[in-house]
């Protein structure tokens, strides 16, 4: 068999980025959060036990009050998008709208608008229609003037990820010059009420990694990232490297034991990337603190890197599972880190469990090199994902 | 440019569903991973004759998992709260997880939600970058009387499937030629034949 094909397309770089999330509204309040290792979780009262397992959540702290909105899904990415628009537009000012793409990644949609049909509440049309992801897609493409292609992305928690790397291919077999990438998913009794009936929270907040982690923390995001062809990219720019994925082929809900799936996924990224192992900085796990999934991605880790992991963390104690925004808002992480030269650390880790491998970054510390960094995400149905990003 | 090679086509409808022994597994599985599942079925492949690393799948939910979320949703009330296995499927790429499960394909997975066009596009795109030497693509259609209420839809249930392959890839050609032929397979995939 042929291995994966080397990644002779053009460049795609990121142009600029945006978020909303647990830790504020702006990139700015993002990388305030990480050189601080600070989390955004905290107690919200919308999910108060008993009916749910825990009430301390990744709530976006909104610029405006909104409780009464209808379709946060759009205001949230609307919001990202805005941002990433407005810090990428000396490259895309002059692209034609009909050369913009958008691709959005997201686990729900307007998922506020079904809860709100099926409890007999009011919701205007827009909310209504939103509740299908490719129509919210469409919607935020006419209202941030992409006229190219346009994607809907659900793949789990790996949406993110899968997402980054269609825009990427878009730009790359010619279809478009600009890509808006924008990752959405909102805190809805609906998701949080699932993952009680799983029991996969923790009721004090998620602690990846830790030796008495027991779950995750819900969270919510708007993130988006502008990707554009190499040469319309500012200086400087980070490019997408590499992505692969795959899929573990064993369990609905539960990751592999081996971390094999995920270690393919890798293996296809750095193929792509034309690198190896050791030229790897550093790595931003998916994390979320459910003791399989951290388990998992340690082996996954050995299995690639061997004695010599790099440095790695995990940022779901920051912003919480933000879901089918997650690869995309700590994809943005990565990228203020590689511009900082700073390791991010692992927030509301204290104790690390036993075998979790020895390079885990607790607190942000300078990087001597921060050149090449991989991000990886998994998710149910046996999904992994695993993306590279480089500066020159 | 690589060559693709279209070896099988399947659609499938509930009725074929009900009718269909595919395991204990397959009755407690979502509507929509039930139709997904047995229109890979249909396709006749030996999966495990073939290199299951280098074989995608590419899902297409046309709308989403929307009547599963409505299932689910109705045990909010319940004591307990709702059903934990119906969660798992309150995601649109629950059925392509159903489909690697079952015929151990480990290789790159895409879903999308809305227009299943894309599919068969992105499906060689994978194929044609040396990412995967074939793929599962499937079309998805689950839409029950109270979900097509809330999209101010039509009930509909159906779903297609096709396998994408490189030529040269060493997969066995079962159609006949005029069978393979990309725009009258393309054509059934997007049900417009």
């Amino acid at each position: 068999m042929p291995e994966p094909a080397a990644n002779s397309y053009p460049n795609v770089a990121i142009a600029g980025c945006g978020a909303i999330s647990a830790v504020g509204s702006g990139v700015a309040a993002l990388r305030t959060a990480l050189r601080a290792n600070a989390s955004g979780l905290r107690a919200d009262e919308r999910f108060a036990q008993p009916r749910f397992q825990s009430n301390i959540v990744g709530a976006a702290l909104k610029a405006e009050a909104s409780d009464s909105a209808d379709d946060p899904a759009f205001q949230l990415a609307d919001e990202a998008l805005h941002q990433a628009c407005a810090a990428s537009r000396e490259s895309i000012s002059a692209v034609p709208a009909e050369r913009i793409g958008l691709v959005l990644s997201t686990t729900k949609a307007n998922i506020e608008a079904f809860e709100r049909l099926t409890d007999g509440r009011p919701c205007s049309d827009a909310a209504r229609r939103h509740l299908q992801g490719d129509l919210l897609a469409a919607d935020l493409a006419v209202a941030h003037g992409a006229r190219g292609p346009v994607q809907c992305v659900s793949a789990a928690c790996v949406s993110g990820l899968i997402a980054i790397q269609q825009g990427a291919k878009l730009i790359q077999r010619g279809a478009v010059d600009a890509v808006l990438v924008v990752g959405v998913d909102q805190l809805s009794a609906f998701v949080v009420a699932g993952f009680t009936a799983l029991k996969a929270i923790d009721p004090i907040g998620c602690r990846p990694f830790g030796r008495d982690r027991c779950g995750l923390s819900p969270g919510e995001a708007g993130a988006a990232i502008v990707l554009v062809r190499g040469d319309l990219a500012p200086p400087g720019a980070t490019k997408i490297s590499g992505w692969g994925s795959s899929n573990d082929a064993n369990h609905l809900t539960g990751p592999s034991r081996d971390g094999s799936g995920l270690a393919l996924a890798i293996r296809s990224a750095l193929a792509m990337a034309k690198l190896s192992p050791s030229e790897i900085d550093y790595v931003n796990v998916h994390g979320t603190g459910t003791p399989y999934n951290d388990a998992m991605e340690s082996l996954a880790l050995q299995t690639i890197f061997g004695a010599a992991i790099p440095p790695f963390s995990g940022s779901k104690g920051m912003l919480g599972h933000t879901l089918g925004a997650a690869g995309v808002i700590e994809t943005i992480l990565c990228v203020l880190a590689m511009e900082e030269k700073l390791l991010p650390g692992t927030p509301r880790l204290s104790v690390a469990a036993d075998g979790v491998p020895a390079s885990i970054v607790r607190e942000p510390r300078p990087a001597a090199s921060l050149n090449r960094v991989l991000k990886l995400n998994t998710g149910f149905g046996g999904l992994n994902g695993a993306l590279i990003l480089s500066h020159d | 440019m690589t060559d693709l090679v279209i070896t099988a086509a399947s659609q499938v409808t509930p009725d074929e569903v009900k009718a269909a022994r595919l395991g204990p597994r397959f009755g407690r599985l979502d509507p929509a991973s039930q139709l997904a599942l047995l229109a890979v079925e249909s396709l006749g492949i030996e999966f495990e004759k073939l290199p299951r690393e280098r074989i995608g799948i590419c899902l297409a939910a046309r709308a989403g998992s929307l009547s599963t979320d409505v299932e689910f949703w109705k045990g909010r009330d319940a004591l307990g709260g709702p059903s934990p296995t119906l969660f798992a499927y309150t995601l649109p790429s629950a059925a392509m997880g159903e489909i690697a499960i079952r015929h151990k394909l480990m290789g790159p997975n895409l879903c999308f939600t809305g227009d299943d066009r894309q599919v068969l596009t992105e499906a060689a795109d994978l194929i044609r970058r040396g990412e995967a030497d074939a793929c599962v693509c499937v079309a998805v259609n689950v839409v029950s009387e109270l979900a097509g209420e809330l999209i101010q839809t039509s009930p509909a249930s159906w779903a297609r499937a096709i396998f994408l392959t490189r030529d040269g890839a060493g997969i066995p050609l079962p159609l006949e030629e005029k069978e393979r032929r990309l725009d009258s397979v393309c054509a059934r995939f997007h049900g417009q034949a």
